[in-house]
């Protein structure tokens, strides 16, 4: 999994797929070899009584917790469904896992193309996507959710598609993914009305599309709880993960970056990127902070090192010279952030501190972060400190760290 | 020091810039009241290692007299161990041979001097539960076979609610661990975040398994102080935001111990390098580090430690046994080294060491040589106040659609809850007895409160 052909693979299915039809984007992962590998659905194979095994059911479990319907059914506002003494009724059980795995058996990596003889250490080939292998596909009849059932003697190719159409159609996909998006992208607890909106995309997208991801993303951004000011709601915001801090930074401070080292940078604050350490990622997708009942995902790898590593990186770009190049390649630039312009700005403390809150807080930088920072600013002599102190300050400050 | 390292080293080991004193005046204030005074006996350190991923452990403790059973499942589909690999043990309670798993031989010599003990079919329960009872729909945990929720309900031990708070935390809550007076947590995670930690009213601290802990940039230049005096009234402004007042308020946290927490790290404790010498491996570090800071307990200011580290890795749902040895040949030689520093350091009677993981996983074979996710497994405890030696609870019937299994792929019903176990470690780490309902709500479904495995 480490070679960059699987892994940029992978990362384009899925950007390919980002605005596709979610059912398509189902089939895609499935699919994928990359996939395949990480969570054993190639070469799973139907139960074999010599041997004594039963079909992997690595995939099939996180397909249905992870990748589309959740451990619990839930109303369309996605909040959970209660049964008659109130209890959360589970959207399947261990059965329909069985059922899963057995009707996604014989599947395999793709041969190399052109008959070239394959590696003779890796078989695998992560090129293509995966292929049938008719004599390791379970052909007896599956029960799977919502008591729907596939028919003995189908293909492994017709049960696969018949099963992720299964999963699609069930209700829980769009609460479920809308929830998870609306997390990522606008905040960490929408309220149920919100989530209601994005889900009754998903099951229509206006045209009598369901699953169309293009109109979901579209109803997520423009959703009034989306637009509206948000400082009055003291749930709302996105704690910006690693990646995207990091980046934030450099992109907002005028950086020149080659991306040599910034896995190491990310990694330092709990996110080594492109090596999440389960399938779960990087932190729980629904980490509530201690305390509270506030979601917020990435607050679950927060903690007294992590933080002190996000400080310490600003701390290395503006002071320490960045992130030096590669000495081995030619033409590396490691990662440079661009002084200039802002000490150019620093002669007015006033005019500095404008320039910042325009670039990172979109003119909206709160009169006590900007107070305390004016405050510092003021008490040192130099132009080019003060452009660093005042940089520093501003995206070290929690109302930059949490999106919102 | 290869390139590669050094922008990880700068974000990770800026431990200098704390040294300076004038960063965290609020702790010279601590002046540690009544260490000096504090004996090893005033000091007890419980210390948990997660293993996640849901940890086969039907191939850690295999039947060695009675091999046959796990033979006749696990020596096909070309993954399980020989019984001529096995690294032998008698139990005293069960008068038959058994035998660790051959990674895990480190572990046989502790067992035998009576160090460590296994607890048997170990997992999350609402109540004493028979196979008759579960296939008629009897009460059962919520998500079995799930990591995410086994992993929280393992962590968290409040059956039927989304808790947020662990038993780890809430134990500390009742403990000098979670004094909220101390500068530095009695709680301390080397693996990060973990609900395990979190208590209702104590905070966790969290330190990398190796590197430093500090703030870059030197607080000691007037500049310096400038930059850190507005950064702590940063902290301390426009907080009308849960997020932002809790993101604020860990690093608010970090600044106050860092120098403290720092020294303490720091330390040469060389027959703490002997114990580890040789010993390389993630959680060799961060087991290595509590016996470091177990060593600068006095310093620390605290009585209770209640230390979190883990490793991953165990999902072994392909080519398990390769998998897995890799695994238990990182976590035999560590669990053996840290006691070693802890004789060493003349604590071993004031530590106890044990193992939780997600879930078991099935005793059948999957398609692809591994295993899928199961429940019961067994639990390691380790230290000098451990009654060793022996099985506690009850080693499952290894039979596919036997008495034991929840279905037919070999998920063992739990015959220990979870509850007891940590009742037991809570007991003798100071949790007053009417205390230990709080900690574990559902404690009373079980007829035995303490198994009896610690001193």
């Amino acid at each position: 999994m480490e070679t960059a052909y699987v892994q940029a693979r992978w990362h384009h299915a899925l950007a390919e797929q980002a605005f596709g039809n979610f059912e398509g984007l189902l089939h895609a992962i499935t699919m994928s070899p990359a996939m395949g590998h990480y969570l054993d659905m190639a070469d799973n194979a139907k139960a074999d009584p010599a041997e004594g095994t039963e079909p992997n059911e690595n995939f099939a479990r996180e397909l249905l917790q992870l990748f589309s319907i959740g451990v619990v059914e839930l109303k369309r506002d996605g909040t959970p469904l209660l049964d008659a003494q109130s209890q959360p009724v589970p959207s399947y059980g261990q059965a329909e896992v069985r059922a899963f795995a057995r009707a996604l058996t014989g599947w395999t990596y793709a041969p190399y193309p052109g008959g070239l003889a394959k590696h003779e250490e890796d078989q695998r080939y992560y090129g293509s996507p995966m292929v049938a292998v008719a004599s390791q596909h379970d052909t007896a009849a599956k029960r799977l959710l919502r008591g729907i059932s596939l028919p003995a003697g189908q293909t492994a190719d017709a049960d696969l598609r018949a099963a992720l159409r299964n999963v699609f159609l069930h209700p829980n996909v769009g609460p479920f993914i809308g929830r998870q998006l609306i997390r990522h992208l606008v905040t960490g607890s929408p309220s149920p009305a919100y989530v209601d909106r994005v889900a009754a995309v998903f099951d229509d997208d206006g045209a009598g599309m369901r699953g169309n991801l293009k109109a979901v993303v579209r109803a997520i951004l423009l959703d009034p709880e989306a637009r509206s000011a948000p400082d009055a709601n003291p749930r709302y915001g996105r704690f910006r993960e690693p990646a995207l801090y990091v980046t934030a930074f450099l992109r907002g401070v005028g950086a020149a970056s080659d991306g040599y080292q910034l896995d190491e940078v990310t990694k330092a604050m709990g996110q080594n990127v492109f090596y999440a350490p389960s399938v779960f990622n990087y932190y729980p997708a629904e980490y509530r902070i201690p305390g509270t009942d506030v979601v917020a995902p990435p607050m679950g790898i927060h903690n007294t090192n992590t933080v002190l590593a996000r400080s310490n990186f600003v701390y290395a770009m503006l002071w320490e010279d960045g992130i030096w190049p590669d000495e081995d390649i030619a033409g590396a630039i490691g990662t440079k952030v661009a002084l200039a312009p802002w000490a150019a700005l620093a002669a007015d403390s006033r005019k500095l501190l404008a320039a910042i809150d325009d670039r990172f807080y979109g003119g909206a930088m709160p009169p006590g972060v900007k107070a305390a920072i004016y405050d510092a600013l003021v008490q040192i002599d130099d132009a080019q400190e003060r452009a660093r102190t005042a940089l520093f300050l501003a995206t070290t400050a929690f109302q930059f760290q949490v999106g919102r | 020091m290869s390139r590669v390292d050094t922008i990880r080293r700068r974000l990770l080991l800026a431990a200098g810039g704390l040294t300076a004193s004038g960063l965290v005046p609020r702790l010279s204030g601590l002046a540690l009241p009544g260490a000096s005074a504090q004996s090893a006996q005033d000091y007890k350190a419980l210390v948990c290692v997660f293993l996640y991923g849901g940890a086969d452990s039907n191939d850690m403790v295999v039947p060695l007299d009675d091999y046959a059973a796990y033979g006749a499942v696990r020596g096909r589909g070309g993954m399980g161990l020989d019984a001529g690999e096995l690294v032998p043990i008698l139990p005293a309670s069960t008068g038959r041979r058994y035998g660790f798993h051959p990674a895990l031989s480190d572990l046989a010599p502790l067992f035998a001097a009576k160090k460590a003990a296994v607890v048997c079919n170990v997992g999350t329960l609402v109540a004493p539960l028979t196979r008759a009872q579960y296939l008629a729909g009897a009460k059962s945990p919520r998500n079995l076979f799930s990591h995410s929720d086994q992993q929280l309900q393992w962590q968290g031990l409040v059956p039927g609610a989304l808790v947020n708070t662990g038993w780890g935390g809430r134990i500390a809550d009742r403990t000098d661990a979670g004094n909220p007076v101390l500068a530095i947590p009695g709680v301390i995670s080397l693996d990060g975040d973990a609900l395990f930690t979190v208590g209702e009213s104590s905070v966790p601290l969290a330190l990398p398994g190796d590197g430093g802990n500090g703030l870059a940039g030197d607080p000691d230049t007037p500049w310096g102080r400038i930059r850190l005096d507005a950064m702590r009234r940063l902290l301390a402004v426009e907080r009308d935001n849960i997020v932002v007042a809790k993101a604020a308020d860990t690093m608010d946290l970090a600044l106050r111990s860092a120098e403290t927490v720092n020294r303490a790290i720091n330390a040469d404790l060389p027959v703490v390098d002997a114990a580890f010498s040789g010993v390389y491996s993630g959680l060799a570090d961060q087991l290595r580090r509590v016996a470091t800071l177990i060593a600068g307990r006095n310093a620390l200011g605290v009585r209770r430690h209640l230390f979190f580290t883990a490793m991953g890795g165990y999902d072994t749902h392909a080519s398990q046994r390769g998998e897995l040895w890799s695994r238990y040949d990182e976590l035999g030689p560590a669990l053996a080294a840290f006691q070693r520093a802890l004789d060493a350091l003349g604590v071993a009677a004031e530590v106890t060491t044990f193992t939780l993981s997600d879930f078991n996983r099935t005793f059948r074979v999957n398609a692809n040589a591994g295993t899928d996710h199961a429940w019961g497994g067994h639990q390691i405890v380790m230290g000098g106040a451990v009654k060793g030696g022996t099985f506690y609870g009850t080693f499952p019937t290894l039979a596919i659609g036997g008495p034991d299994d929840a279905g037919d792929e070999g998920q063992w019903i739990p015959t220990t809850a979870l509850d007891q176990v940590g009742a037991t470690l809570a007991r003798w780490f100071g949790v007053p007895g009417p205390a230990l309902t709080q900690v574990f709500p559902n404690l009373g479904a079980f007829a035995a409160p303490d198994l009896g495995f610690l001193t």
